[in-house]
């Protein structure tokens, strides 16, 4: 937190009686002390029934063994789901998936929008802004219509991508592409990361206005080429920005695909293109296995805290603010 | 209170709620099934979940069936089924465990037993009069009737029905000079033939979708393979007659003109008068049928195609009707519902309207029942034919049912699409499988 | 000064039309495809030759479109409402005031960041169903009543506040939430408003809750009833691409006519 706050309460107010002051003053002190968690109780209640209490719960059943029927209760199995888990080969592939994903979206998501950003930045007036607003319109999308789309473009019969590749004499026969192992999860990838340039270009134009003009009349003075000031210069005072969407970039990806998973592929061909996320939700509602899904939450979690928390030290470290 | 407190005192909460929940259930019937009395002015609502409700070329025929009980036999008995459609066979399992009444279900085989163990599915002779239920089931092919029963009991009755059926397009037939009334009848054939279409019309020659979830075992069964041992305590899908059947299968899908993509994607393609042979279920039959009027040619079919001179042995598809009513008068409820729909009128709707197979094989020469909807259309023979001759598709063992279904799935797909070994994919599952149901 | 038409000047300009197509190119052919007839709908034309509008009566005879527009907006709305009640609440507790345990339930709100939903969707969908409010717009709603990113947005800008404005407030006699409603309202109204867009943006796009929760079109969200049209076995990709259109169509409007705010909108949070 960047500002102390100076004042705890309001200073009484002058020309009061002073017993009643007292009084009023003690009365008052509780109930300052109760008014700021008064007003963080909507938000912590809902947080602590929805979020926190089913986290716990999930951590709870990681040990047990339940098929979600009213009428059964959960059944303690200690680390049995973790065991099974680990030689589950699917569950195992699943992870090569997630980090798959992970990597694969970070030219969407870094690369390709630093360099929309830049390109757009430098133009003057109305094409600028044209360009930007263009680039925007996938993300604001739902994942189902974009999945729908998709899927008709890249129909194995019925699809414009086969029927101008066939006719080019790129392939000869038409490839089914979200049922051939070797297409379905670079598709996922793309379409993922076609949703998410925008989303990036737009933050890293940003944060490009952000930087000052003078230290690129300076850099020019001083006979430096586009390219030097863009490594030395542009990308330095960018890293907040950069860093921040890397940690976005690492952490969420993988979730970011879950739906045209669900919608394109669900997970297939034989498990080619299926994310631990997917694995989780597929576990739970489709195998019914709770405890199976609550560890591999339980898993991913400490997982995924402990790359947080890595990322979070090093945005720290890197960044590069202007003062 | 802190955060901790917090935690512990919902977790408590949960946990009780839980516990109470679990001895609010009450146990199960035993002995002779106690019916209900039905009263016409009250009547008495039972929920029925069918996917075919789902299926375009299903839904009006399922609405039709549904529609004229709840007018006719509904009405003077005193019962309204609610219609829930189920297109992804996981809405059932989602309300069951949301513990909403969930009567009755249009259940697929392969996952019946794990259904019975852990969603409280009843047997027949559990809650049903013993007498009429004997007498309902008298013209119902035994061979369909097997196929629900677990341990002795009848835990599904069949009740949309099919055997596969090779459907294939007259038009491409006669331009790549073959003749479609005399059907390919071995794979070798169907590889001549597919090979031919290919090359006369650039057309696909043949389609049957590597994750199709049970003609592959008809393919396995006909070569003399197995799929699930008869002990049920362990898989047989990695020994040697089954894999030869799907390298077979892999060769067909590299040389073979085999069209590629999943089940929705080949039907489609089929139906857009695109591919030369096609293999799935009757169910489609009227959907194809259309199809082929509309594109402008022609639609024949035949049965599952046999390895050399050993007869086929197809499997089922469809599903059958598992019951889990609560209580006495839902036990009434829902045999007056079973009754109807799996009795002469009820089949009758089921074929002439979405294309299953009357499993009351006399309708076919009934003409007040189906002589006249089969003549014209011969395919019927062809599916009664095969009727004889199927063998269950498994019913996974208890628990894992969902997993293990996946598993050989996944290793039947990678076998046939990829350059994989057969029998080392195949012998990977089944060990894994082995593992999960000793 | 860089001339105007340059070759580096045009070799942007062909790079950036080409991002542009390849990211406008699927919507357009989605609407294409949605005016054209059986026959049409298999080949390459760019431009339907012989449109037809009976794509788009066949899909809404299909689904109850009406209904689950009005159901996703409801949800969306809903939420923001909700998160921007919860999250105004919050960040105000925390920027007004200093006490105990402050660190901390920043620390907890932050957390809630990394919990992926699938961590908590089982108890959380038997916890709705228990509740009865499966099949319901409160359902789907609950779990996301509060949003962190709310809460923290909202305390950034609080924080650029002027305290002594606030302090004088209080020697006024004005009461806390007098303060909140009447003296730091309505000069945030342009950031609530853009965090308001983000936030239904959000919700209107919001996909695996709401189809665990609702499985009856006529419940779900415009979303989740697409995909159960988009999924069973039909050949009719005409109306599939026209009930896509129509899906795509409330958010597009908004987004033409409130463009500008909603880039900005996504801008300024993300800038800390």
């Amino acid at each position: 937190m960047s500002q102390a706050l100076e004042t705890s309460y309001a200073p009484p107010l002058p020309g009061k009686p002073s017993i009643a002051r007292n009084r009023s003053l003690n009365g008052a002190k509780l109930w300052r002390k109760l008014k700021p968690f008064l007003y963080l109780l909507p938000a912590l209640l809902l947080l602590g029934i929805w979020m926190y209490r089913p986290l716990l719960n999930t951590f709870y059943l990681a040990f047990h063994k339940w098929g979600m029927v009213p009428g059964t209760s959960p059944e303690f199995v200690g680390f049995d789901n973790f065991t099974r888990l680990m030689e589950n080969k699917s569950f195992l592939s699943s992870i090569g998936n997630t980090l798959f994903y992970t990597a694969g979206l970070l030219p969407f998501s870094i690369l390709i929008p630093l360099l929309l950003a830049t390109v757009t930045h430098q133009m003057e007036g109305r094409m600028k802004n044209v360009y930007r607003a263009l680039f925007f319109v996938p993300m604001i999308l739902a994942p189902v219509s974009v999945s729908a789309i998709w899927r008709w473009l890249f129909h194995p019969s019925n699809g414009l991508v086969n029927d101008v590749l066939l006719r080019l004499g790129a392939i000869s026969q038409p490839i089914a592409y979200f049922s051939d192992p070797s297409f379905a999860k670079w598709l996922i990838l793309f379409i993922t990361g076609w949703k998410m340039v925008g989303f990036s270009t737009i933050m890293f134009s940003a944060a490009l206005t952000g930087i000052n003009r003078e230290y690129y009349e300076a850099a020019a003075i001083d006979g430096a080429g586009s390219m030097k000031q863009f490594f030395r210069l542009t990308v330095p005072l960018m890293s907040p920005m950069i860093l921040f969407m890397l940690t976005m970039s690492i952490l969420f990806s993988s979730q970011w695909t879950f739906a045209y998973i669900d919608i394109l592929t669900t997970g297939g061909p034989y498990g080619t293109s299926t994310n631990v996320y997917y694995e989780m939700y597929k576990y739970a509602f489709s195998n019914l296995n709770a405890g199976f899904s609550a560890a591999a939450a339980l898993l991913f979690f400490i997982v995924f805290g402990v790359i947080s928390l890595t990322l979070n030290q090093l945005s720290r470290r890197y960044s590069f603010y202007d003062n | 209170m802190t955060k901790a407190k917090k935690g512990i005192s919902a977790l408590l909460a949960l946990t009780t709620a839980v516990g109470l929940s679990a001895c609010g259930s009450a146990a199960g019937s035993s002995g002779e099934a106690e019916q209900g009395k039905l009263d016409p002015a009250n009547p008495t609502k039972i929920t029925f979940y069918s996917y075919s409700l789902a299926a375009p070329t299903m839904k009006a025929g399922m609405e039709h069936l549904i529609q004229e009980f709840n007018d006719t036999i509904g009405k003077e008995k005193g019962v309204v089924v609610e219609a829930v459609a189920d297109p992804t066979y996981q809405q059932y399992k989602a309300d069951i465990s949301a513990g909403k009444p969930v009567d009755i279900v249009q259940h697929t085989f392969s996952t019946l037993d794990a259904s019975r163990l852990n969603l409280g599915f009843k047997a027949y002779e559990d809650v049903f009069p013993k007498d009429q239920l004997e007498e309902h089931l008298k013209g119902i092919e035994p061979n369909a009737l097997e196929l629900g029963k677990i341990d002795g009991k009848m835990y599904g009755l069949a009740f949309t029905f099919s055997t596969p059926i090779v459907f294939m397009n007259g038009k491409l037939f006669r331009d790549a000079g073959l003749d479609p009334t005399t059907p390919p009848k071995t794979w070798a054939d169907i590889k001549e033939a597919s090979l031919k279409i290919k090359a006369a019309t650039g057309k696909d020659g043949f389609g049957l979708a590597p994750n199709n979830g049970w003609t592959t075992e008809g393919l396995i069964l006909s070569n003399g393979g197995e799929v699930l041992a008869d002990d049920r305590k362990s898989v047989k899908f990695a020994e040697p007659a089954a894999v030869e059947a799907i390298e077979m299968w892999q060769d067909m899908y590299k040389n073979g003109a085999h069209a590629v993509g999943a089940e929705a994607e080949l039907a489609e393609q089929f139906m857009a008068g695109n591919m030369g042979m096609y293999i799935t279920s009757t169910a489609l039959y009227s959907g194809i049928r259309k199809a082929s009027e509309a594109g402008g040619w022609d639609v024949y079919g035949t049965g599952l195609p046999q390895f050399g001179d050993k007869p086929s042995i197809p499997v089922n598809s469809g599903s059958m009707l598992a019951v889990r009513p609560d209580s006495p008068t839902k036990n009434a409820a829902v045999w007056e519902f079973i009754k109807f729909v799996t009795g002469d009128r009820g089949y009758t709707i089921i074929t002439s309207e979405i294309g299953y197979l009357p499993l009351r094989t006399a309708l076919a020469d009934d003409p007040n029942g189906l002589k006249d909807f089969i003549d014209k259309h011969p395919l019927y023979r062809t599916n009664l034919e095969q009727l004889q001759r199927i063998h269950p598709v498994a019913i996974w063992p208890g628990e894992y049912a969902s997993e293990i279904t996946t598993l050989f799935s996944d290793a039947i797909s990678k076998s046939v699409i990829s350059d994989s070994n057969v029998a080392e994919t195949l012998q990977k599952a089944a060990d894994e499988i082995n593992k999960m149901i000793q | 000064m860089k001339k105007k038409f340059s070759g580096l000047a045009i070799a942007q300009h062909t790079v950036l039309a080409a991002m542009c197509l390849i990211a406008l190119f699927p919507i357009y052919w989605m609407v294409n495809s949605s005016f054209k007839n059986e026959s049409e709908i298999f080949t390459s034309s760019l431009i339907p030759l012989k449109p037809i509008f009976s794509n788009y009566t066949y899909a809404f005879e299909q689904m109850p479109i009406i209904r689950m527009m009005f159901n996703s907006f409801g949800v969306a709305s809903l939420l923001t409402l909700s998160q921007l009640a919860t999250g105004l609440l919050a960040a105000y507790a925390l920027v007004r005031w200093r006490f105990r345990g402050q660190g901390f339930i920043f620390a907890l709100l932050s957390l809630t960041w990394l919990i992926p939903f699938q961590a908590v969707m089982i108890p959380n969908y038997v916890l709705v169903n228990q509740l009865g409010f499966n099949e319901s717009l409160i359902g789907i709603v609950l779990p996301f009543a509060v949003s962190t990113f709310a809460i923290l947005s909202l305390y950034q800008s609080f924080n650029s506040f002027p305290r002594v404005l606030i302090e004088a407030a209080c020697i006024d006699g004005q009461s806390d939430f007098g303060i909140l409603t009447r003296l730091i309202l309505p000069n945030i109204k342009s950031t609530v408003a853009s965090l308001g867009i983000i936030l239904f943006i959000n919700g209107w796009n919001e996909y695996l809750w709401p189809m665990l929760i609702t499985k009856k079109m006529e419940n779900a969200p415009l979303q989740i009833g697409l995909r159960m049209f988009v999924n069973s076995d039909t050949n009719m990709w005409g109306s599939m691409m026209a009930a896509t259109a129509v899906s795509c169509l409330p958010i597009l409007l908004i987004y033409l006519v409130l463009r500008r705010q909603i880039v900005d909108s996504f801008v300024r949070f993300g800038i800390k």
